[in-house]
């Protein structure tokens, strides 16, 4: 399985937990863009109040459209919504790249690698995975 | 030939039917992603760094069948995450087997030899087990202990059963040529069928002087390795492939060649790059922008890929447009 980065010196800086208020349509066009490029979920605050919070895996900046799989149940359902409706880009959710580059694992400890190895181990085994 | 005739005939008669059509966006191989959740953990890669609910989210058989169909091309690779999690995985490659693709099972192998029997030995299956070098250097790569031996076990398994076995490598700048060398020699010994290899991907998104070297330092490392290569070597790779590792030929990507079909839809451009997707084989064709990718197109992320979801296509599209990219696999098989 080609790995993506197991590369020197990438240089990443997480989004999670940081909030965009955009204030014009270039602005929204990088939040969205932030937004898809995100490993985790985003919460996008809508100009009707209400909130809608999933992982945005598509969007068009020229139709103006986003898709996002949104938790419903056991299950995660694709919904639109249109850069229009959007008032707010909330990263919310964990970043799940954040630590996890091949550079971030060759800089902890044997220990330390040990025992992330074996989390992840143990998460497999109770999904019965392995 | 480390691949049967009959899948060699059914490559070169399609390729060369798409060339007599004029067709020049056409699939090689179907990179079929049914789910993102995997049994290892291995750092930096991107195909599992999701949250839970999307991880557990499988494409069914039928759309998987139907992503076969509509694409048309005569391969489909399985990858993931780790294929053989999906719960349908035995249905899923019996339909596509029985659609004549050539299918790629990609496994870690972790959970292989429990689930064989879910499959039964055809021309048609291949497992492809991801091994990147001997003990040391493998459990160094997936960040588990004792991955590598499991593996062996699941491929002497897999080869006594009748399976078509091919191991599949990724190296990365730091790799001793020598120690894969002595990798390959040991995978034979295993009875595989073939082997593949290919230079990981590696994107930084600061660009540094670095980068001119990434292309030279991958093909160094692969003359390195290949040149005076073992007869008792087969790989399940294009000859041309091989030489433009080595640097000997010089290819642009063909990015449409290895089209992907995941939970999200058709991915553009390419397994590797994730700018959107698309709900149709003929939007990503159509709707893609390919003269903005692959290496002389100027994208920066593309610019150091030699990886061979992009490049085996070009080997292959060389070996059947010309005389002279015939001329160019015949002499680059008798040569090694």
């Amino acid at each position: 399985m080609p790995q993506s980065d197991k590369s020197h010196g990438t240089a990443y800086s997480s989004q999670e937990g940081k909030t965009i208020t955009p204030q014009n349509r270039a602005e929204l066009d990088e939040a969205i863009r932030l937004a898809f490029d995100y490993r985790g979920d985003t919460t996008l605050q809508l100009k009707d109040g209400s909130s809608m919070e999933g992982y945005i895996f598509n969007f068009d900046s020229k139709s103006g459209s986003i898709q996002l799989f949104v938790k419903e149940g056991k299950d995660s359902v694709a919904k639109k919504l249109t850069f229009d409706q959007v008032q707010a880009v909330v990263f919310s959710g964990d970043d799940k790249a954040f630590g996890k580059s091949w550079d971030d694992w060759s800089a902890k400890s044997a220990r330390q690698r040990e025992e992330e190895a074996e989390r992840a181990r143990k998460l497999a085994e109770t999904l019965g995975h392995l | 030939m480390a691949v049967p005739i009959s899948q060699a005939w059914t490559v070169a008669s399609y390729v060369i039917g798409q060339k007599l059509k004029g067709n020049k966006h056409y699939p090689l191989v179907l990179m079929l992603e049914p789910l993102f959740r995997c049994n290892l953990a291995c750092a930096g890669c991107g195909k599992i760094q999701y949250p839970d609910h999307i991880l557990n989210k499988r494409l069914s058989p039928q759309e998987c069948w139907d992503a076969a169909e509509e694409c048309g091309a005569p391969m489909v690779s399985i990858p993931g995450g780790e294929p053989l999690i999906h719960p349908e995985i035995g249905e899923i490659v019996e339909g596509l087997v029985a659609r004549k693709k050539y299918v790629y099972l990609c496994t870690n192998a972790l959970l292989l030899k429990r689930k064989l029997e879910l499959f039964k030995p055809s021309k048609y299956l291949t497992f492809s087990i991801h091994m990147d070098g001997l003990k040391d250097e493998h459990d160094v790569a997936v960040c588990r202990d004792g991955t590598y031996e499991v593996a062996v076990e699941a491929i002497q398994e897999a080869v006594k059963l009748g399976f078509r076995v091919t191991t599949n490598t990724t190296l990365f700048d730091g790799a001793a040529p020598e120690k894969v060398r002595a990798f390959f020699d040991e995978m034979m010994k295993l009875n595989v069928e073939g082997m593949m290899v290919s230079p990981g991907y590696s994107y930084q998104k600061a660009p540094d002087q670095e980068h001119f070297l990434h292309r030279d330092k991958t093909k160094k490392l692969f003359s390195e390795i290949l040149s005076n290569r073992k007869k008792s070597w087969h790989f399940n790779l294009s000859p041309n492939f091989l030489e433009f590792l080595q640097g000997h030929v010089d290819y642009d990507c063909t990015p449409w060649g290895n089209p992907t079909f995941n939970i999200f839809g058709w991915q553009k451009p390419c397994y590797l790059l994730q700018d959107g997707y698309v709900p149709t084989f003929k939007q990503l064709i159509d709707e893609t922008d390919w003269s903005k990718y692959g290496q002389k197109s100027g994208e920066e992320r593309c610019r150091d890929c030699m990886v061979h979801c992009g490049y085996e296509a070009s080997s292959v599209d060389d070996t059947f447009g010309s005389l002279s990219g015939f001329i160019r696999t015949v002499k680059a098989t008798l040569a090694n």
